[in-house]
């Protein structure tokens, strides 16, 4: 239906060019490797706050987030709570210490905490294989929206998704991906805010609340219940609270304060988006009540509700948070490949690591499009468990290990195997109870991680120096008064 | 807000409130922070970052 409107046409050409100057703009600011995973630490709070908001929320948060809204009504919405409380776990016990350990990578936290090559390569391992099949599932977003809008082949609109991403992260690195997740924040805002009004002209809140009523009462009431909400609440919440996409944010800010600010920065931009997309939703019901499927109304929202330049604009969000979401995997692959695997076997100098993280993110960037049209299971099982793994694989390795100054390496190692097959039998089981395999599988790694830990030997002090301020300090007063 | 159901109004009332208390408590425990000492000094950062 877009295809031929020169207005939307028009957009999509405007918001690549941008993140074309953005990334050229980041790239030339990135003077080495350091800059270019990190983006030099000097990303402020609103900043910050836009890229972890933005990475989180990918095309299912305006797909298939909208489309439940449109199908189930408003309750859906107080999933976002539960997200919340994954990031407030994140502010309070994970990412002051993270953002002033100052390190690149999250596998780089696990060998520098548990003094533990073995751990980091494990982590490393994980994060390459799941990140990199979890492209696939973005992808096939990308070329499934361009097919939509355009009624081009799949796999143009895959190549145009994954063409325009790879270039602005090889040369901009992680500075390009704030920036651009920024510019998508801004956009995801931007076209919801003009599309309410837009949408409030044609029925009032009144109207939306009478006509979602009458089709099912449920609509405007408890359709998800609260054993519904709770099991989503630990679900997403376990899920994000350490996921390394976000986690590498950490890294990219100035300092502890700034990741404080920014997740709250990030909060006011999803609760925007979360009453937006409930909103837009139910509205959609109303207006269209007998849609083929949940998953068109976000389109048909945009083409037949909304002027062509704010349904364009809230189309172009889908997009963006889509980049932002493959960007911000490509560069935590890349990194965990050339970094955290090759780069403590052999010794490369910085710019040699610079340019084989950005040939890394070349060939991981182009793995997935493989996988995509092979359509192997093992790929759609990877898509579908990502989450739930990586969180039962991380949760409890950075958030004890940032805390407890008993965790030890063999601790680690044991909870991230532990976590990760009682997630993988739980889900092989049927998921028993309707939980999902990231509660299970966190609370195993913590109960093998606090065994396994009591009976192994702690890292060294220099070690936990870099985590706990007063072992610092013992360290400072050690090294003061060396004759005692 | 709650002509849409309650489920809406009430989560409306909640995302406010949890932005505005997160950003008290993020101001005033971020002072506290600033005072506290970071993991490496400037030196020992600069010396792994490479610059």
């Amino acid at each position: 239906v877009f295809a031929d409107n020169p207005v939307f046409i028009g957009l999509v050409l405007a918001y690549f060019a941008v993140l074309i100057v953005l990334s050229i703009w980041s790239g030339m600011q990135t003077k080495g490797l350091s800059d270019y995973l990190t983006a030099g630490r000097s990303i402020g709070s609103v900043v910050g706050g836009a890229s972890l908001a933005a990475t989180q929320m990918s095309a299912g948060t305006f797909v298939g987030t909208i489309g439940v809204h449109y199908l189930t009504g408003a309750s859906f919405a107080w999933l976002w709570p539960g997200l919340w409380l994954g990031w407030l776990v994140q502010a309070l016990f994970v990412a002051p210490k993270f953002a002033t350990f100052g390190g690149r990578t999250v596998p780089e936290y696990v060998r520098m905490r548990y003094n533990s090559p073995t751990a980091s390569r494990i982590a490393a391992l994980l994060i390459l294989v799941a990140y990199t099949v979890y492209l696939t599932a973005q992808y096939q977003a990308g070329g499934n929206i361009f097919q939509t809008l355009f009624g081009l082949p799949f796999l143009y609109g895959v190549l145009i998704t994954i063409g325009v991403t790879i270039l602005f992260v090889i040369v901009g690195g992680m500075r390009a991906t704030a920036y651009t997740d920024f510019f998508d924040a801004l956009i995801m805002i931007g076209c919801f805010l003009a599309a309410i009004p837009i949408v409030l002209l044609h029925l009032s809140p009144e109207q939306i609340g009478n006509i979602t009523r009458s089709l099912d009462p449920s609509l405007t009431g408890w359709y998800y219940g609260v054993k519904d909400i709770i099991g989503f609440a630990l679900a997403f919440g376990l899920s994000i609270a350490t996921a390394p996409y976000e986690l590498a944010r950490l890294y990219t800010m100035r300092n502890a304060r700034v990741v404080r600010m920014a997740i709250g920065w990030s909060f006011v931009i999803q609760a925007i988006v979360a009453i937006s997309v409930a909103f837009l939703g139910m509205s959609t019901r109303a207006m269209f009540p007998y849609l083929p499927t949940p998953d068109v109304a976000s389109t048909v929202l945009s083409i037949d509700a909304l002027p062509p330049i704010v349904g364009g604009l809230v189309l172009i969000a889908v997009i963006g948070a889509i980049t932002s979401t493959v960007s911000g995997i490509m560069m935590v692959s890349a990194a965990a490949l050339t970094y955290d695997l090759v780069g403590g076997v052999f010794r490369m100098s910085d710019r040699a690591q610079l340019w084989a993280t950005r040939f890394a993110v070349l060939v991981l960037g182009v793995i997935p499009v493989f996988l995509a049209l092979q359509q192997f299971e093992l790929v759609q099982f990877v898509v579908l468990l990502q989450a739930s793994l990586v969180a039962s694989f991380f949760f409890a390795t950075v958030v004890i290990g940032l805390n407890w100054k008993g965790a030890t390496a063999y601790g680690a190692i044991a909870s991230m195997i532990v976590g990760f097959g009682a997630a993988l039998g739980w889900y092989f089981a049927g998921e028993p109870f309707g939980l999902d395999p990231v509660v299970p599988g966190v609370a195993t790694s913590f109960v093998a991680f606090w065994l396994v830990s009591r009976l192994t030997a702690v890292p060294s002090r220099e070690n936990l120096a870099l985590f706990f301020p007063e072992e610092r300090r013992v360290m400072r007063q050690a090294q003061a008064s060396p004759e005692t | 807000v709650f002509e849409l159901g309650v489920p809406f109004g009430a989560f409306v009332i909640y995302a406010v409130v949890w932005v505005i208390g997160y950003f008290v408590w993020a101001s005033r425990s971020g002072r506290r922070a600033e005072e506290a000492p970071g993991v490496h000094d400037r030196g020992q950062r600069a010396e792994r970052d490479g610059g």
